[in-house]
Parts: C-alpha cells; sequence; structure tokens
C-alpha cells in the first residue's frame, strides 16, 4: 500500500519540475532578484536632463569663484570610503553663471524674468553679510527638485564655511586633515576564530530569511491550488477510491518540498561555481569580492528548518484546499496563514540587530516563526545548540500535529463539492474519529 | 432472501448498508448482491442515493452502518485496487500528458510503471486515442477526455468496474464502442455495476437491476423476471382490418392508439391466443403482434407511485 506514496510524489514533482514557470524561476529567479535590487539605484542616479544652470548674484563679492568651483567640479565627499560612493559628487552636473555687479533690485526683475523663460533654472542671492548671519535666498520655477536644491545648499555651505575659515586665517586644508575621520575595521569573532566581515553577514541574514520566507508561500500556494484543482475537477474521487487520503495529501506534501529543495540545489551549485570560479575572475578584473563563509552545519540547519517550515505552512495550505471551493476563495481564506508568515519575516529585522537577546531567544522559539528566525540567528550568531535543537524539536512536533489535523479536514473536505466548509464543521470533523 | 441465495457465487455483497450525511439519510438500509460475468444496474432518479453507495463501494466513505463485502472479505486497500470506478463527475490533471496521466492511474491502482505503460498503449490504441498519447489533457475535446477517463478505470483489469453514467456527454459512435468493450469485459466473467438514471440505458445492457428510490431499494432482480412480473396483459399490434375483431368488449378492454402500433389492452383473463386466433379468422394482415412488456420506466413509476 506505502507503494502508492511513490506515484503521488513523483506526479507531483514531475508536473512541477517540468513546469516552464519553475525552470524560468529557478534559472532565471536570482537574476531578476539582483536586478530588482540595483535596477532603483540605477535610476534614481539616471539624470534625466541637461546641465542646470544657476546664475549667481553675489553681493560680498568674494563666494563666486568658490560657489561655481563646488557645483561644477563637485569634490570627493571624504567623509565616506566605500566604493559606490568614490565618484564625483555632482552627477547631475550644474553651469554656473555670475550675475554682474547689478544692482539688487534690478538683478533680481531681470532674473525672475529669465527664470519665467526658461533661460535660468535657479538664481541664488547671496547677501552682504552671509559670512556672519548664513543666510541666502535661492530662486526658481521648479523648486520639487530637492536634488539640485540641496547641491547648491551644500555647494553655498562649503564655500561660507571655507571663506569664514580664510578670513580668521586657518588653512582650510588643515582642517581637512585634522578632521580626517576614523576607519573601522569590522571583524567578526566566532568559534571558528576572526574573520573580516565586510558587511556582508547583514546580507545573508536578510537573504536567509527572506529565502525560506518567500520558498514557503510559493510552494505552499502551490499546494492550496494543487488540492484545489483536484477537488474542482473531481479527480479526487478516482484518487480515493485508490489510496487514503492521508497517503494523497502526505505525496503531495513530499512532493512539493522536493521540487523547492531541487530549487535550492539549483541555487546552491549556482553560488558553490560562482566562489569557485567567478570570484576569481572578479579578482582578476579587478573586483574585489568576497564571500562569506558558511558552517556547512548552518547550511544542514537551513535544510531541516526549511523542511519543518514547509510542513508546518503547506499543511495548513492543504487543509485550506480542502475547505474552500476556487483557489481564490483559498486565498482569502488564506490571509491568517500569510499574515503569521509576514510577521515571521518581519521580525527578521529585530533579530538580526540582538541574535540572543532574550525576545529572540523566545520568538525563535515558536513554531511558526522558528523556521524563518532560527536560520537568521544561526547565520549571525550562533545561538547554543540545544536553543536549535529545541526549537527544531517544537517545530518539528507543531508540523506533526498539523499533519495530523490536516489530514482529518483533508479526509471529509475534498469530497465536499460546491459550498465552502464552515469553521464548526471544521472543527467536528478534526473531532471525528 | 435472494440476497443470500446467491452469495455463494457472489463477488460484492451489500449488506443493510446505511450513511447519513447530517442527520439526512443518503443510504438506508442496502443490501445488495453483485455476481460476475453480469451487468448490475444501479438505477434511480437523481439524488436517490446511487452515488454514496458506490462511493461506499469503492471505499472513499465508510458506512454508518452495515457491510460491505467484496470477494467473500471486508473490504481494505490491497482489494481496492480490483474496482475500477470511473466516477460521474469526471476529470484529468490538464496540463498533464495523456499518457503519463494513465500511466499514474495505472500505478495508484498497483501496477507496475512497464504494465501500466503498455497497458496505456494498447487501451489508447484501441480506443483510437494512439496520437493524443503526448498531448496535454486540455487539448482533448470533452469525449476523447472522458475515453481516455474510461481507459484509466479499466485498464489494471480489475474484477469489479464500476460506470456511473458512463455514456453521458458521448457521441453515439464512442457510446457503441464503449458498450462493446463493457460486453466484452462481462464475457470475460468479470462483474460490471452500471449506474444511470437513464432508465431506457439501463434496459438494453442490464441483466440484474436494483431500483432505490429516496435512499431505499424499491426492486431487485433479474431483469428478465422483474419485466414479467409487471407485464400487462397488452398486445402491440399492427394490422390492416382488424377493426372487428377490436370491437368485442369481452375480450378487449380498450385500444389505445401509439406511434407505430395500437396497444391493446386485454380483458382480464382473456388470452392473447384467443386475440390472434379471432384476427386470423376475421381475415386482418397482421404486421406485428407482440405481448407488450413493460418498459423500466413505467415499472419504476408504478412502484414508486406505490400502485
Amino acid at each position: 500500500m506505502r507503494g502508492k506514496l511513490g506515484p503521488i510524489i513523483r506526479r507531483e514533482y514531475l508536473e512541477r519540475v517540468r513546469n516552464k514557470l519553475f525552470i524560468f524561476m529557478t534559472f532565471i529567479g536570482p537574476l531578476l532578484l539582483i536586478g530588482f535590487a540595483l535596477v532603483p539605484a540605477f535610476i534614481f542616479k539616471l539624470d534625466a536632463g541637461e546641465a542646470k544652470r544657476v546664475v549667481v548674484v553675489d553681493e560680498t563679492g568674494k563666494l563666486f569663484a568658490r560657489v561655481r568651483d563646488e557645483l561644477e567640479h563637485g569634490r570627493r565627499d571624504e567623509t565616506r570610503d566605500d566604493a559606490l560612493h568614490q565618484e564625483p559628487r555632482n552627477v547631475m552636473r550644474y553651469r554656473v553663471i555670475d550675475a554682474g555687479a547689478l544692482p539688487p533690485d534690478e538683478a533680481r526683475r531681470e532674473l525672475n524674468e529669465r527664470v519665467r523663460k526658461g533661460e535660468v533654472d535657479f538664481y541664488v542671492v547671496l547677501p552682504k553679510d552671509i559670512l556672519t548671519n548664513g543666510r541666502a535666498e535661492i530662486y526658481g520655477r521648479n523648486l520639487s527638485d530637492v536634488f539640485s536644491v540641496e547641491d547648491i545648499q551644500r555647494a553655498l555651505n562649503d564655500a561660507v564655511i571655507a571663506q569664514r575659515m580664510l578670513d580668521a586665517r586657518i588653512d582650510p586644508q588643515l582642517i581637512t586633515r585634522l578632521s580626517d575621520r576614523v576607519h573601522l575595521n569590522v571583524t567578526r569573532v566566532s568559534e571558528r576564530g576572526e574573520e573580516t566581515d565586510s558587511g556582508i553577514g547583514f546580507f545573508v541574514a536578510f537573504i536567509t530569511g527572506f529565502l525560506i520566507y518567500m520558498t514557503i508561500i510559493l510552494h505552499g500556494q502551490a499546494v492550496l491550488s494543487a488540492v484545489v484543482e483536484e477537488k474542482t475537477t473531481r479527480i479526487v474521487e478516482v484518487l480515493l477510491s485508490s489510496v487514503r487520503a492521508f497517503d494523497l495529501m502526505m505525496g503531495k506534501l513530499i512532493g512539493v518540498s522536493l521540487v523547492a529543495l531541487t530549487q535550492y540545489a539549483v541555487w546552491g551549485l549556482a553560488l558553490l561555481l560562482f566562489s569557485l570560479y567567478g570570484v576569481g575572475a572578479l579578482a582578476a578584473s579587478g573586483i574585489r569580492f568576497k564571500l562569506p563563509s558558511i558552517a556547512p552545519s548552518v547550511v544542514i540547519y537551513f535544510f531541516l528548518f526549511f523542511i519543518v517550515g514547509f510542513f508546518i505552512y503547506a499543511t495548513l495550505y492543504a487543509l485550506i484546499g480542502a475547505m474552500v471551493t476556487t483557489t481564490q476563495e483559498g486565498g482569502q481564506i488564506a490571509m491568517p496563514v500569510v499574515f503569521l508568515l509576514i510577521i515571521g519575516f518581519y521580525l527578521v529585522f529585530p533579530i538580526m540587530r540582538s541574535p540572543n537577546s532574550t525576545f529572540a531567544t523566545l520568538i525563535s522559539l515558536v513554531p511558526f516563526f522558528s523556521p524563518i528566525l532560527m536560520p537568521v540567528r544561526l547565520v549571525t550568531e550562533a545561538p547554543p545548540a540545544w536553543e536549535t535543537l529545541l526549537s527544531l524539536l517544537l517545530s518539528g512536533a507543531c508540523a506533526v500535529g498539523l499533519v495530523w489535523v490536516a489530514a482529518r479536514v483533508y479526509r471529509v473536505g475534498i469530497l465536499m463539492y460546491g459550498k465552502r466548509a464552515t469553521i464548526p464543521e471544521v472543527w467536528r470533523w478534526i473531532r471525528q474519529p | 432472501m435472494s440476497d443470500w441465495e446467491r452469495v455463494e457465487d457472489s463477488l460484492l455483497v451489500l449488506d443493510r448498508v446505511t450513511k447519513r450525511f447530517d442527520g439526512f439519510t443518503a443510504v438506508d438500509q442496502l443490501s445488495l448482491t453483485v455476481c460476475p460475468g453480469r451487468i448490475f444496474g444501479l438505477l434511480g432518479p437523481n439524488g436517490a442515493g446511487k452515488t454514496t453507495t458506490i462511493r461506499m463501494i469503492v471505499n472513499i466513505i465508510a458506512p454508518d452502518e452495515g457491510q460491505v463485502i467484496f470477494k467473500g472479505r471486508r473490504m481494505t486497500p490491497e482489494l481496492q485496487d480490483r474496482i475500477g470506478y470511473l466516477p460521474e463527475e469526471r476529470g484529468l490533471y490538464k496540463k498533464m500528458r495523456v499518457g503519463d496521466q494513465l500511466r499514474f492511474f495505472g500505478e495508484l491502482k498497483g501496477m507496475t510503471r512497464q504494465a501500466a505503460e503498455k497497458a496505456a498503449g494498447a487501451w489508447l490504441e484501441r480506443l483510437q486515442l494512439s496520437e493524443w498519447r503526448n498531448r496535454r489533457a486540455d487539448e482533448l475535446s470533452k469525449g476523447m477526455q472522458q475515453k481516455v477517463q474510461f481507459i484509466a478505470t479499466v485498464m489494471h483489469e480489475p474484477e469489479l468496474i464500476i460506470l456511473d453514467e458512463v455514456f453521458s456527454g458521448l457521441d453515439p459512435v464512442n457510446a457503441e464502442l464503449l458498450k462493446e468493450i463493457i460486453l466484452e469485459f462481462k464475457a470475460k466473467g468479470r462483474a460490471i455495476i452500471f449506474s444511470t438514471h437513464l432508465l431506457e440505458q439501463a434496459e438494453s445492457l442490464c441483466d440484474d437491476i436494483c431500483l432505490i428510490n429516496r435512499s431505499r431499494k424499491v426492486l431487485e432482480g433479474e431483469l428478465r423476471e422483474v419485466k414479467r412480473m409487471f407485464r400487462q396483459n397488452s398486445i402491440a399490434l399492427r394490422a390492416e382490418g382488424a377493426g372487428p375483431a377490436l370491437e368485442d368488449r369481452e375480450l378487449v378492454a380498450r385500444v389505445i392508439p401509439r406511434n407505430e402500433h395500437l396497444e391493446v389492452v386485454l380483458q382480464e383473463g382473456a388470452s392473447p391466443q384467443e386475440l390472434l386466433r379471432r384476427l386470423v379468422q376475421s381475415g386482418a394482415i397482421i404486421t406485428k403482434f407482440e405481448q407488450i412488456e413493460p418498459s423500466l420506466r413505467e415499472i419504476f413509476i408504478a412502484k414508486v407511485s406505490g400502485v
């Protein structure tokens, strides 16, 4: 009889793995994910227009040259030293024009006219007393261009401060040298000794939580629609005349979990190949990239927690599938389940900050959350082994209990057509012998 | 009880089986016996309890009372494999290829991969679906899908074949093809339960029948026997110059004109031979003279309305 589980698992697995969407998501998905992360950054940096024309009405007569240099050529921001910021700051580029020595009122009238005509984007007025009371004015048509306004403000700021220092006979270069910032080298101390941490640990923790969350939600929903399909097409009638409802449900859960594991295997392999060959190739072309090292035991725990988490949630999805008549209806009923998952995912953030706090310890023992949170704790700051095992045990027990409950609902619900089961009905099915 | 007389050579026995849902009794104290090499008609209007009865036979649901005995034993998962069930509401996995589906269903019935593969090939050939083997189910017409499901029902050579409304939605050519196959299985000694609400369909196919209405058995027995029991004293007659004989009120109670013949209802006690003799004497030219057997529908209506 157990022989029947094989064909059910095989069918569920093969039909899914052969699915074009699965193949796409498995092989292209990670690239898409990287794309999603990088594209906004690129779009943000897009320079949509020509150089902004800024006219400076300098009543002090001392600041124009400095303001122009600051805005047109920018300046390396020496307070930041990470790679992304080692570039000219003012990617937008500006053209700075001196308004000349016109009387202020006349200059204003003329410049307003030029702004209206679109010949000038902004003009700033630097009053005589700017060096003492630090007030200037900016005029322009499009002041929602906050980036330009900010750049101009910064340029004025730097120019005024430099001028003040000069006036006080302080060498600005000396100031720069003296205000050089401290560089903090990050080294992680763990059971395996010291290792430099380039901040990538954060991403590893985040991606770990995100992966488990995403795969559970995607494959869990797949279970729901698979159950509903068999129900609406009445295939279940033929199936149940051949196998027990429990075997049918388990076969489905195991089959889909293998699909998810296949997906992980493909991604893991890609990562392995990248770490073996890709990193070297990048290094050869001048890009230094350091992969975080992850202990094999963490990988094993990751899989264990995923499997347990998958069974907890997929079982709930199977139960819901047996209750409802359409996938849409199932989606609505499944909202609380999704909610639990989302809470679990959001808890990743506080856990990342203090992975061994009392809060983290307690919350990662809760069966519905531990499959997401425990792996995050494992990659950030390894918890004591007994905690890991206890949470694995608790969530494992929860999964077994849920399978038992779901099997009872499934057995009856899957034969109910045309009408959604009510909660009291479901409760009765669970208590039925 | 007639049920027990044939228990010896029976394949399936239902013994006072009852099933209730939420206080509603779907099947009430139903007993029946199905024998190998015969087609058993499980008949009754929609909602009579046919499908619930079948679900209990195939072990999808358990009876609240009574028992289902198959091959002399209570139903077990192993015995389940010896049954083939085509439900009334049918479906296939839409995105799955026909060949893969059949192999899957065969494996579920305990066939090996190879055996299921082979049987699927042979049956697809037989039902003229070979070129559809690698197509997805949703590319097939309704009728073709139905044939695929029929294959899934019988490919593991079950001893008991249960067909619920097997002909619904099939064109006459394919219906005839399936009928032929059903009769082959009968000849091979398989038992077939043929469930339908279309009594005319059952009449041409069944050996035994069980009529149920509102969850209770109304009538059971060999079809020929049932018909004989309900035979009325009427004659289907087509003849020229039959007038005088039919006007004899001693002999003929009334004459009802039918489409292709006259239905002659004889007086109680009058024999058909007497009528035939009178017709011949009066020189009528007879093209049809046949004792009318009541249709199952008439029997059913008579039984249900309490006549």
